[in-house]
């Protein structure tokens, strides 16, 4: 202990006394350290952290995966029938989901409702923090409501309140009573924004009545011990009943999927985040290798005083001991440093990342991420000190003098190949991102979003429960903006491209005249989608009309039957023939959609399966003047978007958009924006991804030419005389340059060989990630090797330039 | 043959082969050399003809291509790098012609380098043996200071003390007046009489005769083998001539 203690000490006095040394060697760890501990800060809650669930390994989601809804799911009379029936689970619940509501009492707010069962704590393992968990009998129709809070709202709605259980609120209009609040770190399972609890209150006598009912997410909670595969395997003969009750196109498709929560929760998050922790993995590596470098490079000034030690009698593992303390200090002081710098990149990243990246607003240096930066530091001490550790002393050249000059030169230069090896593999990614990126928002859209002022509304469940109602406000709400100056081109959407339409409709059951039906082989044919548009939402987002008409007027009269379908459609629909004039009829148990529609114009295709997705098959009805509109008719219909365009400002448009939707609802919140912005936000999670990954390769590729630089030096001071030699026999300057450059040039060009094999093999991983652009690109892995070639060559070229200029007198006495 | 009078070092038939690229250079040819306890020898010799390879040999430094080493009748010239260390840091003390001290520790550190390489030796102890070389040395004055901040006459006693500090049982010096001037170099040479005066064995490399002269005994040293004083006299004139 006292033999460590002493190395210590001595190690501090070294750093005292080479300044230098130990500050490149700090900040270069530092540099790999803070990336490394900022990434895993920022993935931590995506990869490794456990949820805020008791044995959140148990738990899962349930159900079904078929093409018209997204993610796994059951009919609420199947999940009733599952419930009874299932042996896989200690507990098993759904939710209806997350949907806007009010709390309409004094001052009324907008708030999130979540409709769950009355089991949907209990299986999650959840006590609430004050009051009771939901009754079963309150989870019933006709039972009177009730509701819990969740902290936050608790907080900020009743200031923390302790006898707020028991009070009544208003609840969209309903008396509700608070039964409860919930903990503090409650989350909603499928990450949704919550505020209130409710019960979601099945009807469940469907199942008598052979009804389906509404559509619930399941949760359900494994035995203790079982695995996903044995769940799944025991549930499958529930889901074969499920396959044989399901119209015979859906059989083919469908799909049991029994997934944990986490995985519910970051599935398409988890690539992205293990591929930017091992980038910042790779920025560290780089720097344990410059470290190393460092390091090896020290070694040789203090070869003397190793050779002293070991000549005294200092065992070889005593030496090791010694040289290794050191590493691992400057590599625990690097940490500290390291750790600052992850403080400050964790808190620009939350402030600078997209919304939808799960958990990331949580991120924060905490005490699980600074034992991490401990033992990461630990690690690359270890790492990074190993090998100049175990250099054997040289005790004979206390008493023989003989030449030692380059010795250890080769591992320095295997260090200096891998360290291209990974930056050619991070700047190669990185480009393949800014590329893919790049790709990705100059892709067409189909349509023209400059200048379009784009609003959400929601309506409130209490204030406009009907359909009459919801239609009148937006028949007054068209009404009104279109008489605002400077308004004149308006439209109403359910929904706006580039993201996907908000209802979809399997092919099978949309039939163009005189086509044949699919066959039960065929399953679905896939999904169309469909949006409810007044006639302007052409003409305002710029989408243009192949042939025929867009909709008018006359088209939103009762019992008119107009529909537009995009070119893909219109393609696959009509393939030998125009599509213009025919009639589409719905194989839907539907009345609002029993009667033919008739075909009046194909528009081009808009890019509608969010950027960089395909061109989905589409079509369009107008929004009618009547209750009896289509759209009423499906769950949503409360929601609707506003596009104007515009020559005024899109402040003045929005502002007054808002004023317009105040003077019929003042309660009601819009979210405006311009719709250029919203399509740019689409690209704002690979832009993180891009904007990261280019800063790792930046700082990968400033610490190779660094250490390229620093490896250079000392081959060329360790080589002073005999570049003297050289220079005295008549070697010229340039003859001299050329020498050094060569020998580091091999070096280089071996490790960015490497590189591009090894970006060859990352391409597999990070394929799925890019867009337009193969992740085996050969000009973008060659241009990466040959950026990094010119940058690691001028590095290699400053001090290589510096020793031609050696003069060969000084260099002679060098000795 | 009592331990007494059994010699200290004894060296038989010893070689030593340098290979570079293919040449052999042959350092040390069949040498036989022994060292009784409490003797002063110097090694002699023109530049390149081995002495220091001889040292490196004996201070186990190095390791011999052929023949015998025996270190207080103990083989050693097959051993491995721990037990040489151990050796190394038991039994024999260095003096170097460059000094070998580490800039970075102080005198004081410097003088008890080589005893915290031993295991179980207590802190207390190992400040008295270190206090006791330095005041033998006469430098007892200067513990926190810096190598750095020393004459070379100082700092080749710091050197002294540090070889006196484990109690080893052979001095080696290796030129160890090559980097003084003659005031600071008499001054040692006087200092390793005394400690000869007083039972110290010691080994010395020297090529400046007036200090060969100051040993006990001299070995001459010829192209790898061990020559007596004449025969190295008639060598050098023959090669001048």
């Amino acid at each position: 202990m006292s033999g460590l203690l002493q190395d210590v000490r001595y190690a501090l006095r070294q750093f005292r006394m080479s300044p230098g040394f130990t500050a490149v060697s700090v900040l270069t760890l530092a540099l790999g350290i803070g990336a490394t501990t900022a990434m895993f800060t920022l993935v931590d809650r995506i990869l490794f952290r456990s949820l805020p669930y008791p044995q959140d390994d148990q738990l899962v989601s349930v159900g079904v995966v078929a093409p018209i809804i997204d993610g796994e799911f059951l009919f609420a009379a199947n999940y009733l029938g599952w419930r009874d029936q299932q042996t896989s689970f200690v507990g098993f619940t759904s939710s209806t989901g997350v949907s806007d509501c009010d709390l309409t009492d004094d001052h009324p707010v907008r708030a999130t409702c979540a409709a769950v069962a009355s089991t949907f704590l209990p299986t999650l393992g959840i006590q609430p923090l004050l009051g009771r968990n939901l009754t079963r009998e309150e989870d019933r129709p006709d039972a009177p409501k009730v509701a819990l809070l969740t902290y936050g709202l608790w907080q900020d709605r009743f200031g923390g309140d302790r006898d707020v259980v028991g009070r009544a609120i208003s609840l969209d209009g309903q008396p509700t009573r608070i039964v409860g609040v919930l903990p503090r770190d409650f989350e909603f399972p499928r990450l949704a924004r919550t505020s209130i609890l409710v019960p979601e209150a099945l009807d469940e006598s469907i199942v008598q009545r052979h009804e389906m009912g509404t559509v619930v997410r399941v949760f359900g909670r494994m035995k203790p011990g079982a695995s996903i595969e044995q769940t799944k395997a025991e549930l499958q003969p529930l889901f074969r009943d499920f396959v044989e009750s399901a119209p015979p196109p859906f059989r083919k498709v469908l799909r049991l999927q029994v997934r944990s929560i986490k995985d519910l929760q970051v599935h398409d998050s988890r690539r992205a985040a293990w591929l930017l922790l091992a980038s910042a993995l790779a920025v560290l590596l780089i720097a344990c290798a410059n470290a190393a470098n460092l390091v090896l490079a020290r070694s040789a000034g203090r070869r003397n005083e190793l050779a002293i030690r070991s000549t005294l009698g200092a065992p070889r593992v005593r030496l090791f001991q010694q040289r290794l303390t050191e590493s691992v200090l400057l590599a625990l002081m690097g940490g500290a440093c390291g750790t600052g710098l992850a403080y400050v990149i964790v808190q620009a990243f939350v402030a600078l990342a997209p919304v939808g990246i799960p958990r990331l607003s949580e991120a924060a240096v905490d005490g699980r991420v600074l034992l991490f930066a401990v033992l990461l530091s630990l690690a690359s001490g270890i790492v990074f000190g190993t090998l100049p550790a175990l250099e054997k002393p040289t005790v004979q050249m206390l008493v023989v003098k003989t030449m030692v000059g380059t010795r250890g030169a080769r591992l320095r230069q295997m260090l200096l190949a891998a360290q291209v090896w990974m930056a050619v593999v991070l700047l190669a990614s990185a480009m393949l991102f800014v590329r893919s990126l790049l790709r990705l928002e100059t892709e067409p859209l189909g349509m023209n979003p400059a200048n379009i002022v784009a609003a959400q509304i929601t309506l409130g469940q209490q204030k406009y429960s009907g359909a009459a109602e919801r239609l009148r406000f937006f028949e007054e709400l068209e009404r009104k903006l279109k008489e605002l100056p400077g308004f004149a081109s308006v439209a109403l959407s359910d929904s706006l491209p580039p993201t996907p339409p908000a209802r979809t409709m399997p092919y099978v059951a949309v039939q163009g005249e005189g086509q044949p039906s699919l066959g039960p082989e065929q399953g679905i044919g896939g999904v169309v989608g469909w949006r409810a548009v007044t006639p302007e939402y052409f003409s305002v987002l710029g989408i243009p009309l192949l042939s025929g008409r867009t909709f008018e007027e006359r088209d939103r009269a009762p019992g008119a039957y107009s529909i537009i379908l995009n070119q893909a459609l219109a393609q696959q629909m009509f393939p030998d023939e125009k599509a213009l004039g025919k009639m589409v009829r719905f194989h839907a148990d539907r009345a609002e959609l029993a009667a033919p529609f008739t075909v009046i114009g194909v528009t081009g295709n808009t890019q509608n399966q969010g950027l960089g997705g395909q061109v989905g098959r589409e079509y369009y009805m107008v929004r009618r003047h009547t209750e009896d509109d289509v759209i009423f008719h499906f769950p949503g219909s409360q929601r609707v978007s506003i596009v104007v365009r515009s020559a005024l400002g899109p402040q003045t448009v929005a502002l007054e958009l808002r004023n317009a939707v105040k003077t019929l609802d003042s309660t009601l919140p819009v979210e405006v924006s311009t719709l250029s912005e919203s399509v740019a936000k689409l690209a704002e999670r690979p832009r993180f991804s891009a904007a990261l990954l280019s800063l790792f390769a930046v700082v990968g590729v400033l610490l190779t030419a660094l250490g390229i630089y620093g490896v250079v030096s000392l081959l060329v001071s360790q080589r002073t005389q005999e570049i003297g030699i050289r220079v005295a026999l008549g070697a010229t300057t340039a003859e001299v340059t050329r020498m050094m450059v060569w020998q580091a040039s091999m070096w280089v060009g071996f490790g960015a060989a490497a590189g591009i094999l090894g970006s060859l093999v990352a391409a597999r991983w990070i394929g799925s990630l890019l867009f337009g652009i193969r992740a085996n690109d050969p000009a973008t892995l060659a241009e990466a090797a040959a950026l990094l070639l010119v940058v690691a060559l001028f590095g290699a070229w400053v001090p290589a330039r510096r020793a031609a200029k050696v003069d060969p007198m000084v260099a002679l006495r060098y000795e | 043959m009592t331990e007494a009078e059994q010699p200290l070092i004894q060296i038989q038939e010893l070689t030593k082969v340098f290979y570079t690229d293919e040449i052999e250079t042959h350092a040390l040819s069949g040498v036989h050399l022994s060292i009784n306890k409490g003797e002063y020898v110097a090694m002699s010799g023109p530049s390149g003809c081995g002495k220091s390879t001889l040292l490196s040999i004996i201070g186990l430094l190095d390791t011999p291509t052929a023949g015998r080493y025996f270190l207080n009748g103990k083989t050693v010239e097959n051993l491995d790098f721990a037990e040489r260390s151990r050796i190394r840091n038991q039994e024999i003390g260095f003096i170097f012609q460059s000094f070998n001290l580490i800039g970075d520790l102080t005198v004081y550190e410097n003088v008890e380098l080589p005893l915290t390489y031993r295991q179980k030796m207590p802190a207390a102890n190992r400040k008295a043996r270190v206090m006791e070389a330095l005041e033998r040395v006469g430098m007892a004055h200067r513990v926190r200071h810096y190598p750095s901040q020393l004459s070379g006459g100082q700092q080749q006693r710091v050197a002294v003390a540090r070889a006196l500090g484990g109690k080893p049982s052979i001095l080696l010096a290796d030129e160890p007046t090559g980097n003084l001037d003659s005031r600071n170099g008499e001054a040692v040479m006087e200092f390793l009489q005394n400690l000869h005066r007083e039972g110290a064995t010691i080994c010395m490399v020297t090529h400046d005769p007036r200090f060969a002269k100051h040993a006990q005994r001299e070995v001459h040293l010829f192209d790898g083998k061990v020559v007596a004083e004449e025969e190295l006299k008639k060598l050098l004139q023959e090669t001048s001539a």
